[in-house]
């Protein structure tokens, strides 16, 4: 799915499927520390997370949650982070998506 | 009052414009509102008037004036408008599109966190896009600019 958004581009919501396996806490502690500062995120439950690499978009992170004072939903909330230049992140916040959730860690 | 007591044709608008498009055609919303934040996700739009301005002050942009239904919503309220006003074009067009009420309280939960995101983004420096169920995205940028991205494809209801 093409996700150019004007004056910003983003990785897919999907995973690609370059997992990372090694190098990638620091980067995963960094956008979850970013995350917890939003404000609406203290009612957020963070679930699976996946971490990717690739040529284009560097490290990805990606993390599924669930909205704690919400019905149970049947669409995926989703979280993107990812490097953009000069060593910044930017986050994507995608909620209610017919996505397919995240695996687990194996 | 119901917010559509009155019935207006809908052939009019030309299938442009969204939801909110054919409400800022009419003259009777052609003044400021916001969505409630606590609006009741089983009805479709604001519950009523706010006191956030928009529709009677964001510049539509060139050539279409506010006494004249933009053919398009996402060309008068895109680029650049406040991150609030973007949120809430987004959320009235996702509930536009929503078809039952889990999709629609989705639609909500995007718009509380387009607002968070655009403060974030404000106090953080970094940039936040939110990506609400019908596939519109708001990008929030650090230095206060704004777009909207209406869904090209919305999600229909499975069959």
């Amino acid at each position: 799915m093409d996700n150019h958004a004007e004056g910003l581009e983003s990785p897919p919501l999907e995973p690609e499927g370059n997992v990372e396996t090694s190098d990638d806490t620091d980067f995963a502690e960094k956008c979850v520390a970013l995350v917890k500062t939003f404000d609406v995120a203290r009612n957020w439950q963070l679930g699976r997370s996946l971490i990717e690499r690739n040529e284009k978009w560097g490290l990805v992170w990606r993390a599924d949650f669930s909205i704690l004072d919400s019905e149970p939903q049947f669409r995926v909330n989703r979280i993107v982070c990812w490097e953009i230049p000069a060593g910044k992140i930017a986050i994507e916040i995608a909620i209610g998506q017919g996505l397919t959730p995240l695996p687990a860690a194996s | 009052m119901g917010l559509f007591d009155d019935y207006v044709d809908p052939q009019q608008f030309n299938g442009g414009g969204g939801l909110l498009g054919r409400l800022l055609a009419l003259p009777q919303f052609q003044r400021s509102f916001s969505p409630d934040a606590s609006f009741n996700s089983t009805s479709v739009g604001p519950q009523t008037p706010g006191n956030a301005v928009y529709a009677g002050s964001v510049d539509p942009g060139p050539g279409a004036g506010l006494d004249q239904a933009p053919t398009n919503v996402a060309d008068a309220a895109n680029d650049n408008h406040p991150a609030d006003a973007q949120c809430t074009t987004a959320s009235y067009d996702c509930l536009s599109n929503s078809y039952d009420n889990d999709y629609a309280q989705a639609c909500r939960k995007a718009y509380l966190a387009c607002r968070a995101g655009g403060s974030f983004a404000l106090s953080s420096g970094i940039p936040v896009i939110t990506n609400f169920p019908d596939g519109g995205r708001v990008v929030l940028h650090p230095d206060g600019t704004s777009q909207y991205i209406p869904s090209r494809n919305p999600p229909k209801q499975p069959r």
